[in-house]
């Protein structure tokens, strides 16, 4: 199993934070500051959390997960978004109650239904759409291997079909 | 002649000062070590004995740290007549920070016991708000029940729990205690349900943390639950030979391993 990795990017309202391999935060010094600077900027208007990469989860890091969730409903954000194809960590997700508190899809929202099921999500669908796009291109710009690790998230985005 | 001896001399130095910093780190191990072991030992104080018979109700139990203190912890108590109080509880983390969470849990279900009795929900509830409160950083899952001998029931509340605990009845057959509910000490609008089911003293409730599923074969979440109902349905959730199905203890397991059993006595 790969090591476990926490990568983030922002663009102009979207906050994309993407956890990678067997992700076990045992100290969690780092886990403030990581909130913090998600919502420093208040511009700040979706956070999207994606799990595609993701082979395990620790409790600690869950726990991570649900203080955004709180943090962005106390802010008056919407529900923040997880990515998460792997049934497994769906199952872990949903053990927890995470349903309640994010919007979880097996792909980044594409489906129409979907944005109907969750009134609380601001902004269209084509407006989410374009924020998750957004911040996975930004993250590709960083590095080499950003551009490697994103590059079938972009690719999938850009392939659905635009909503019409 | 005399560079080389300088050198050589150096070199002494530099073997003597690495032996004397290998010393000096042998003994804070040690320290640590030491200190460690003495917290474990207050921490299995604060167990119930093992096994205990309360009430008409035989209830054992195993607990394994990862390291040496535990962020897993059971107990079981009768706060009345024809009830018996228990809980297996598991704090996210493990080692020191995550076993001072069961000790403060322990506390707290005693004293809301007796405060404002045995449903398990009302007791998940208050819990909840007191973590919260205390902003400890730290949140637990929970499986916290109540057996009534008299009514022959179970009335439970489950705590973003995994796995789910079993029943082996009578037979020999296994079920899965149904429902759910959020973790505590992480949602402040968490709702907590009760739920009650028949449940006989021939029965035996099987309840174990979810450090055991990283012991099991199977590839993903769903396969290593399957797999412990499975070991539970052979063993017919009795600890000991549920144990001996388990990977051999010598060498570090990743995560707190707990089981727990709960049967007529």
């Amino acid at each position: 199993m790969q090591t476990g990795k926490l990568l983030s990017a922002k663009t102009d309202h979207a906050y994309l934070l993407k956890l990678m391999g067997d992700v076990r935060l045992t100290l969690c010094c780092t886990l403030d500051k990581l909130l913090e600077n998600i919502f420093v900027d208040q511009s700040t208007t979706s956070i999207v959390i994606d799990l595609s990469e993701a082979d395990n989860l620790d409790s600690t890091t869950l726990g991570l997960l649900a203080k955004i969730a709180i943090k962005a409903s106390v802010m008056g954000l919407a529900q923040p978004s997880i990515i998460s194809p792997n049934p497994d960590i769906t199952l872990l997700l949903e053990s927890m109650g995470f349903r309640d508190y994010f919007v979880i899809t097996p792909q980044p929202l594409t489906r129409q239904e979907e944005l109907k099921e969750v009134p609380q999500l601001a902004g269209s669908e084509a407006h989410v759409r374009a924020q998750v796009l957004d911040a996975h291109r930004t993250l590709m710009a960083m590095n080499e291997s950003n551009r490697q690790a994103f590059k079938s998230v972009v690719q999938a985005l850009e392939d659905c079909p635009h909503p019409c | 002649m005399e560079p080389e001896r300088a050198a050589l001399s150096a070199e002494q130095e530099k073997i003597a000062q690495l032996e004397q910093e290998n010393a000096d780190l042998k003994t804070a191990l040690a320290l640590l070590r030491q200190d460690q072991q003495a917290g474990c030992l207050v921490q299995q104080s604060l167990l119930p004995e093992n096994p205990s018979q309360l009430n008409g109700w035989h209830f054992d139990y195993w607990v394994r740290p990862s390291l040496y203190l535990s962020g897993d912890f059971v107990d079981a108590w009768a706060p009345c007549k024809d009830k018996v109080l228990f809980y297996l509880a598991d704090v996210s983390g493990h080692g020191a920070s995550s076993a001072f969470v069961t000790i403060l849990l322990k506390y707290l279900l005693v004293r809301y016991a007796e405060q404002y009795g045995c449903s398990p929900a009302a007791l998940c509830r208050q819990v909840n708000q007191s973590l919260l409160k205390i902003g400890l950083e730290k949140h637990l899952t929970l499986v916290l029940g109540c057996v009534d001998a008299k009514a022959q029931t179970l009335t439970y509340t489950l705590a973003a729990h995994l796995p789910a605990p079993l029943v082996v009845d009578a037979q020999g057959q296994v079920s899965e205690l149904t429902g759910k509910g959020m973790p505590i000490g992480l949602f402040p609008d968490a709702a907590y349900q009760e739920y009650t089911c028949a449940f006989s003293q021939q029965a035996r409730l099987c309840v174990a943390s979810d450090g055991v599923l990283e012991l099991l074969s199977g590839q993903g979440l769903e396969a290593r639950q399957q797999e412990w109902h499975r070991l539970v349905e052979k063993t017919r959730g009795e600890i000991t030979a549920l144990r001996s199905q388990l990977p051999p203890e010598s060498g570090r397991w990743p995560d707190d391993v707990t089981l727990m059993t709960l049967t007529g006595c």
